[in-house]
């Protein structure tokens, strides 16, 4: 019963760099399971590890020792290629700086998972105007990043990391660039998203963001050192 | 691919000259070979115009204006009686005609033709057979060939190229210009006929057009010095190859060469001299590619030199791309394509500067014909395609192996 909730599960994680003579260990034995539906935060200061963790989640790298499981795949073992999927359908990713393509419209910036996904142009047109509508941006299809706000910048790039169906939405100090007004609504589009039952793990060092969330998870010197359920 | 021309665009100057070594490759290949295929219909137009069954004969090899080798030089001119001979000896052989060539310095002083008080001196004086015309297939505008009986008895009698005609007796040279005088050094030989403008010939240039034709006997008893005698040796119809060899055997009991000599004169045919042309043609155009493959190189360098200029900028776009499933191979080929993209533009650039060009050549230079073979086309098309690949390939190996996470921290440009 408990193993079919817990669909996120890492175990003894170590993420370890070498600069120069010096190990760095950004990671250093973290376990961490998370359930379908969870909204959790992962706060810490810059250096904590938080970053790394991020990184792991979304499969961007790969850990130096540990396990990582994630809907019943063993992704430390996944080569590139094999990874590069994951993310495509598993992972919706949410950047503090959006990371939006500055030359295309909006809905192609949306589409761009679909393409990489191999979905043909009709259904991923429509799955992207879809997208876009359900985060408010019905009638900003055709704009350019540069002719948006920074709150709609960020609402392209929620669509766009929504527009797979991912298992996990992950969202990398989504408000860092933004003032406290639209700070507040795209952390009410989090909440709406999470409560119509999407995953969403969003790293902050923000309280009030974090404090969105249903669970925190603190890091500190590459160790979870609180984990907070509300 | 959308992705890519956009890119693209977003840069024109830089992409523009990334791609000015290919496009100067291009047109250099693409005008050579307008160039060739021109001279070569010109030439082959020329040949043709002296008779396709016609074997020229020569105790030179080469063009019977330039100097002679060394070892040539020793040779003695053909007789212009040899024709007759010939003719009543080589069975394939229908009818011989004589030029003979009249140098243009005689005894120091320049030749010049003259009437009234228009001057040529661009003029080509020839003594020929009776027969001559009807050989080469000059066609007549006004009056008429020499006689056999003008030719035997040296008169002093003319017939004039088009342009000589049009030179000393202005635009109105016509039926009225027979009978009058043209003077050539203090004598006056009388017009008897005018030849129509020749068709082939060098970028509207044809010698034809500027000669002086005298009758062989006038020639030989005027210019006793100049012996230089070209044969024309008209073959039936379908039996070239024949009276070829049945004229080199006469001509060698002629000049009475022994079995294990050599032959010391030289036989042509318009198809042998075309064919001749097209073999040093084919050597120019080889040297040409030679010469473009510089400019192509140069062309990659710069292409390459854009790409990686565009992975680097593009870096964060590149994390991005991974971050939502772009593959490596997917990376990889986006930016083969742009590369691809960025030559083919320059190729297309090329060719469409060629035609330019050659539209431009053809409206300076009259009888040129502003075609690109498709060879050049084909060359153009295929080595920027293959220059667009190799210089893409480094950079878009670069992009395609890239830390996503690495990508992403990465500081927009």
């Amino acid at each position: 019963m408990r193993e079919a909730r817990e669909f996120l599960s890492i175990r003894d994680i170590r993420k370890i760099y070498r600069v120069g003579n010096e190990e760095v260990r950004a990671l250093d034995g973290v376990d961490l399971v998370v359930s379908r539906g969870e909204y959790l935060a992962i706060m810490g200061a810059s250096g904590s590890g938080k970053s790394t963790l991020m990184n792991l989640l979304g499969c961007l790298d790969t850990p130096t020792s540990g396990s990582y499981r994630l809907n019943g795949v063993a992704v430390e073992g996944l080569n590139d290629e094999e990874l590069a999927a994951i993310r495509n359908e598993e992972i919706g990713f949410v950047f503090q700086t959006f990371n939006l393509l500055a030359r295309t419209t909006a809905l192609r910036n949306v589409e761009l998972p679909l393409i990489y996904g191999g979905v043909g142009r009709t259904e991923r047109r429509g799955k992207a105007e879809r997208a876009l509508e359900r985060v408010g941006l019905a009638d900003r299809m055709k704009h350019r990043p540069n002719e948006l706000s920074g709150g709609q910048r960020q609402r392209v790039a929620i669509a766009r990391a929504l527009v797979n169906e991912p298992s996990i939405l992950l969202a990398d100090e989504p408000t860092g660039n933004l003032d406290s007004t639209t700070s507040a609504e795209i952390m009410e589009l989090f909440d709406a998203l999470n409560d119509a039952g999407n995953t969403v793990i969003v790293v902050t060092h923000e309280d009030d963001i974090a404090a969105h969330a249903h669970r925190v998870v603190t890091l500190c010197d590459g160790k979870i050192v609180s984990d907070v359920g509300k | 691919m959308r992705l890519a021309v956009e890119s693209l665009a977003a840069h024109p100057g830089r992409a523009a000259l990334a791609v000015i070594g290919i496009v100067i490759g291009i047109v250099t290949v693409s005008l050579v070979a307008t160039v060739l295929v021109n001279v070569r219909n010109q030439i082959a137009l020329l040949f043709r115009e002296l008779g396709t069954d016609n074997v020229f004969a020569f105790h030179l090899s080469g063009d019977p204006y330039s100097p002679p080798s060394d070892e040539e030089a020793r040779r003695l001119p053909l007789e212009r009686d040899f024709g007759d001979v010939i003719v009543r000896e080589a069975e394939a052989v229908e009818a011989a005609a004589a030029q003979i060539l009249i140098p243009a310095v005689v005894n120091g002083r320049a030749l010049s033709a003259r009437a009234g008080s228009a001057v040529s001196d661009t003029v080509l004086v020839e003594g020929t057979s009776a027969s001559y015309f009807d050989i080469v297939g000059a066609q007549f505008a006004h009056g008429r060939p020499f006689t056999q009986y003008e030719d035997r008895a040296a008169a002093r009698v003319a017939v004039l190229g088009a342009s000589l005609a049009r030179a000393l007796f202005g635009d109105d040279a016509g039926a009225g210009t027979l009978g009058r005088e043209v003077q050539l050094l203090g004598e006056p030989y009388a017009v008897v006929g005018i030849l129509q403008q020749r068709r082939g010939g060098f970028f509207g240039e044809n010698r034809q057009d500027s000669v002086m034709a005298i009758p062989a006997g006038t020639a030989a008893r005027r210019f006793p010095d100049a012996d230089a005698t070209v044969l024309y040796l008209r073959a039936l119809e379908g039996r070239l190859q024949s009276a070829r060899t049945d004229i080199e055997t006469v001509l060698r009991r002629l000049r009475r060469l022994a079995p294990d000599e050599p032959n010391d004169f030289n036989l042509s045919t318009s198809e042998q001299i075309i064919g001749t042309f097209d073999r040093v043609g084919a050597g120019i155009a080889l040297a040409t590619v030679g010469l473009a493959a510089v400019s192509l190189l140069i062309g990659g360098i710069g292409i390459a030199n854009v790409m990686v200029i565009a992975v680097t900028e593009r870096t964060r776009e590149i994390g991005v791309r991974m971050a939502v499933g772009a593959r490596r191979q997917d990376v990889m080929r986006q930016f083969l394509i742009e590369s691809l993209l960025l030559s083919l533009v320059g190729g297309a650039g090329g060719l469409l500067v060629a035609a330019l060009l050659t539209s431009v050549l053809a409206l300076v230079l009259p009888g040129f014909m502003p075609v690109l073979p498709l060879w050049a086309v084909a060359f153009g098309v295929v080595s920027s395609c293959l220059t667009g690949t190799l210089a893409g390939y480094l950079p878009a190996r670069q992009a395609a192996g890239m830390d996503p996470v690495e990508a992403l921290r990465h500081e927009a440009a």
